[in-house]
């Protein structure tokens, strides 16, 4: 039987990785796989060798490499003469490497801080929560939640399920004494501190959310309503469901968490208020968005368990005459998955950073990391000439390839630590930066750096580091250790230049496609935006006030800010339009199968005047009409075409099924940007349901916001006493909605410029080193008469053919990628011409003058320095 | 002197026991089987080599053979030192688990 020989690529790296001093271990492992292909076949023999080698070669060099000590010293003497001796190399190389070291560090501590969320729980790795897919006949939703009963039937039926916890969220009001403030939390179930790691100031953790109508305040708001006096055992109303006595408080703050809460009330208080009639669908099968199931489960097989049987479960429960026939497909998911693990879910609990974010941030990071690793391997192998002797003279004495490689290695290392440095150092500037950002603020995140107490961070460092060190040195390590000694001394060196390496043309061209590529998206990015931004939405918008109603009766409020002389005009809906949110309800006409959803805005007679809104077919709110009756619908005109009629006309007067009505359509109006102008219209329904109404939006004479303002103050601490006002301007929510957009911005920016400055760091050394290696041809060129432009020309030919090929590479991909991301508007910047030649103009000049800059030199040089010693 | 740590005396001892077949594949498995668990090269190889370089193991390698790719075996066998470590370690074991309250445990097995 023919032998069969071990993978060969592996093979090939155990033994250049190992050495002449491994024989025995490479036979070991040989024999090994030959047992294993006779017991297992071939390919499992193959995996097991593979996996040998990788988890091998690595431990063993560093073992060896740390062992020779005699070597190692003098290993670390050159690599350090070297950097010394050629600073300009080092330089480009360390600082290359450091700015985009400093990005990939942020966004490590990034990914770290979001992994430090819910870790401190005692039993953090065996807590789970049940998320919810629940599909609709017209959309998917993924959800935090699950339906209400599932927790208790879990507790009671399954035996190795510990600590079921169900949560709700709830906000609005709470009064003590004559303080009423705004005031939100959690409804959790009395095991809420068995299975979770928050510990009580005050209070029994076992009992204190035991009884109906108790409640587990957290420090600031025990402050926020009792003050200094002790709250235990007081009372604090919440507005319409009842008052709860303090039985704990809890230290919120200490805790890094994504459970947000200013108090914790007792979940048997729903049961209550559900006996006394409110729907809160504790026993409901089908509503699956209310309440969250978390539970412990301490053993790996009871989770497998447990995940296997709940689509069991919910089939076994779903009610037969649900609206949706389709029961939620539940599973499980970790908690120390909830940030980072997930795609984002609805009802999130908490602010956790989704995968797609971090994703982004990575993937920017690492091509920034790529393109500085790109000037590390060209860099190095061009200076392989100059190091040609040294490795010649090493093996020529006895050095085996292995050391030379295990050399090389080891400088590309020490460069990365040097590097490690520097970016820690970029660090203290660019950590405050990124956590002003809105993202950071949207996710409640603040990521912190700090080098002394955070000595752990260093572990990380120094281990990106070294992998950095190790990926970017390993091309030139394989290459300069592969020298023949007998070449090298006898003076034949390793081609000029940028002859014989293709791959350092690849590398070049690789830089310069991403950078262009970057430059062609941010551009995009930002004009898109500013495209956004500079929408006309008809609005005076500097002049529009949003009051918040909360629960102040919509009437008085209207008539008390109306009378104001500085005032236009009151009225009173749900939302604001463009940046009040998108509340959906669902809608179905007599010849539709099933119910859409659609947004919905709640009005008065004068609010479609006063947002311009102009009426298309039929009749709609408006002060010189009568009311019309309340079952009437408005329906803009892509709500029109949503609901499948042909045209305005058709849909006037008939009859739609809406919020589990009947409403009839009273009139067509123009269209609405529901959801800000990058999404285009939206269809949209308007009705007058006083109940909904939410906001008095004020609109102010010119030159007078501070007199309404004022009046607006006044107006509401006589009618709502100390509860905070709230208000806003239009226009700043306006800027407050695509406050992110500064960021992308500001990200993309920040990143192209990195990608653009490493790339041109490395055409700067591999254009000097090109320069000086050519220097007396251009020396004999310069006596026989070449002119300066020509032998300019001559040096930068060969790169500008190289940049010519990656703008031929950027171009296509930009268009493609950009294109992609236009697409997700539905009002867009057409992709013209003019983004490419900005961008290809500010690359080509900056890379040329770049390698003019040395040219140039070179060109200027007096051949009788060059030429002397011939 | 230093005593020896637990996987130093697993690997002395893997070494008595295989005698003449103790080169790094035979104790690798040894170890695997006895351990339970699968030992990575690096775990043997590495305090294998330490113990050589310690004075407490020497090696002596056999003839090539075809299975191995051409290469030759290298065989470990324990040094006097190694025996007296070995000693050492167990007199300690042994002293340490001497007139100890019981721990409800049956040592006679």
């Amino acid at each position: 039987m023919p032998t069969p020989h071990p993978p060969r690529l592996a093979y090939w790296l155990l033994r250049v990785g190992l050495g002449p001093e491994h024989e025995a271990l490479i036979g070991d492992l040989e024999e090994e796989y030959h047992d294993h292909a006779i017991h297992y076949g071939r390919l499992r023999a193959a995996l097991i060798y593979w996996q040998q080698v990788l988890t091998t070669v690595p431990v063993l060099s560093l073992y060896s490499l740390i062992w020779h000590h005699a070597m190692f010293k003098n290993y670390l003497t050159t690599t350090l003469r070297n950097l010394r001796k050629h600073k300009g190399f080092s330089l480009i190389n360390v600082f290359g490497l450091a700015v985009s070291m400093s990005v990939c560090l942020l966004v490590l501590l990034f990914i770290r801080d979001q992994r430090s969320y819910d870790r401190f729980h005692p039993h953090a790795d065996e807590i789970y929560r049940v998320t919810s897919r629940v599909q609709e006949p017209y959309a998917t939703f993924r959800m935090a939640t699950s339906p209400g009963p599932l927790g208790p039937l879990l507790r009671d039926e399954y035996a190795g399920v510990k600590d079921v916890v169900r949560l709700t969220k709830f906000s609005g009001r709470a009064t003590q004494g004559n303080v009423t403030l705004p005031f939100y939390g959690l409804y959790a179930e009395a095991g809420f501190f068995n299975l979770f790691g928050f510990e009580l100031l005050h209070g029994d953790p076992q009992t204190a959310l035991a009884e109906p109508y108790t409640i587990v305040l957290t420090e600031e708001a025990a402050l926020k309503f009792f003050g200094d006096a002790d709250p235990m055992g007081q009372v604090l109303t919440r507005e319409n469901i009842g008052d709860f006595t303090v039985t704990g408080v809890v230290r919120h703050a200490s805790y890094k968490t994504n459970f947000e809460f200013e108090g914790l009330l007792s979940f048997s208080t729903l049961a209550v208020l559900e006996a006394q009639g409110t729907e809160l669908q504790l026993e409901d099968w089908a509503i699956a968005w209310r309440y969250y199931t978390y539970l412990r489960l301490p053993e790996r097989a009871d989770k497998d368990a447990i995940a296997a049987a709940l689509p069991g479960i919910v089939a076994r429960h779903y009610p037969a005459d649900a609206d949706n026939p389709n029961p939620p497909d539940l599973s499980l998911q970790a908690l120390t998955n909830v940030a980072l693990g997930s795609t984002g879910y609805s009802n999130e609990i908490g602010d956790p950073a989704s995968i797609v974010e971090t994703s982004v941030l990575s993937f920017l990071a690492l091509l920034v990391m790529v393109v500085a690793g790109f000037n590390y391997v060209s860099l190095s192998t061009a200076r392989s000439v100059t190091r040609a002797k040294e490795i010649g003279v090493r093996k020529v004495v006895g050095a085996h390839r292995t050391q030379i490689l295990k050399q090389f290695l080891g400088e590309a290392v020490v460069i990365a630590l040097l590097a490690l440095g520097v970016a820690s150092a970029l660090l203290f500037w660019l950590v405050p930066a990124f956590n002003n950002l809105e993202l950071m603020n949207e996710i409640g995140a603040q990521i912190t750096f700090d080098p002394v107490t955070d000595w752990s961070v260093y572990v990380w460092f120094l281990g990106f580091a070294v992998l950095m060190g190790v990926l970017a040195g390993l091309y030139p390590a394989l290459r300069l250790s592969a020298f023949m000694p007998v070449r090298v001394l006898r003076g034949s060196t390793g081609g000029r230049g940028l002859g014989i390496l293709g791959l350092r043309k690849a590398l070049i061209v690789g830089q310069f496609t991403i950078s262009m590529v970057l430059i062609v998206f941010a551009l995009v990015v930002y004009q898109q935006f500013r495209f956004i931004l500079q929408a006309d939405y008809g609005l005076d918008q500097e002049h529009l006030i949003a009051v918040e109603l909360q629960g102040i009766s919509p009437d008085v409020m209207k008539d008390e800010l109306a009378r104001h002389p500085s005032v236009g005009q009151v009225v009173l809906g749900s939302q604001v339009p463009i940046v009040g949110g998108n509340s959906m309800k669902t809608v179905q006409t007599t010849a539709m199968e099933s119910p859409i959803t659609m947004r919905h805005y709640a009005i008065d007679e004068h609010y479609l005047d006063a947002f311009n809104i102009e009426t298309v077919a039929g009749r709609a709110f408006t002060p010189d009409e009568p009311m019309p009756a309340p079952d009437a619908l408005v329906l803009t005109t892509k709500a029109v075409e949503a609901l499948g009629y042909d045209s305005p006309q058709a849909a006037l007067n008939q009859s739609v099924e809406f919020d589990e009505a009947s409403f009839t359509i009273l009139g067509v109006v123009s269209d609405v940007y529901a959801d800000g102008y990058e999404e285009g219209y939206l269809p949209l329904i308007f009705w007058h349901n006083p109940d909904y109404f939410r906001t008095a939006i004020v609109t102010v004479r010119a030159g007078q916001t501070d007199a309404v303002l004022e009046h607006i103050n006044a107006t509401w601490t006589t009618l709502a006493g100390s509860l905070p006002v709230q208000y806003t301007f239009f226009d700043e929510e306006l800027e407050a909605k695509y406050a992110f957009v500064q960021d992308v911005i500001g990200i993309l920016g920040m990143v192209t410029g990195i990608a653009v400055l490493v790339a041109c760091l490395g055409l700067l050394g591999m254009a000097s080193y090109t320069a000086s290696s050519r220097v007396r041809e251009v020396g004999i060129r310069k006596v026989m008469g070449a002119e300066v432009r020509a032998l300019v020309m001559l040096l930068s030919r060969d790169y500008v053919v190289l940049l010519l090929i990656a703008v031929g590479l950027a171009v296509p991909l930009g268009w493609l990628g950009a294109g992609f991301f236009l697409e997700q508007f539905a009002n867009r910047i057409t992709l013209g011409p003019g983004i490419f030649l900005i961008a290809i103009g500010t690359l080509l000049t900056l890379a040329l003058l770049t390698i003019g800059s040395q040219t140039l030199r070179a060109a200027l040089t007096n051949p009788v320095d060059t030429l002397r010693h011939e | 002197m230093d005593y020896l740590s637990r996987t130093e005396e697993l690997l002395l001892l893997a070494v008595w026991k295989l005698q003449d077949e103790a080169y790094g594949l035979a104790v690798r498995r040894h170890l695997s089987k006895l351990l339970g668990k699968e030992m990575s090269v690096g775990a043997v190889y590495v305090p294998l080599e330490r113990l050589v370089r310690n004075g407490l193991l020497e090696t002596w390698e056999s003839e090539p053979t075809q299975k191995r790719g051409g290469r030759r075996k290298r065989f470990y066998r324990l040094t006097p030192q190694g025996m007296a470590a070995l000693n050492a370690v167990k007199q300690l074991q042994e002293s340490a688990w001497q007139n100890l309250p019981s721990l409800g445990l049956n040592l006679a097995s």
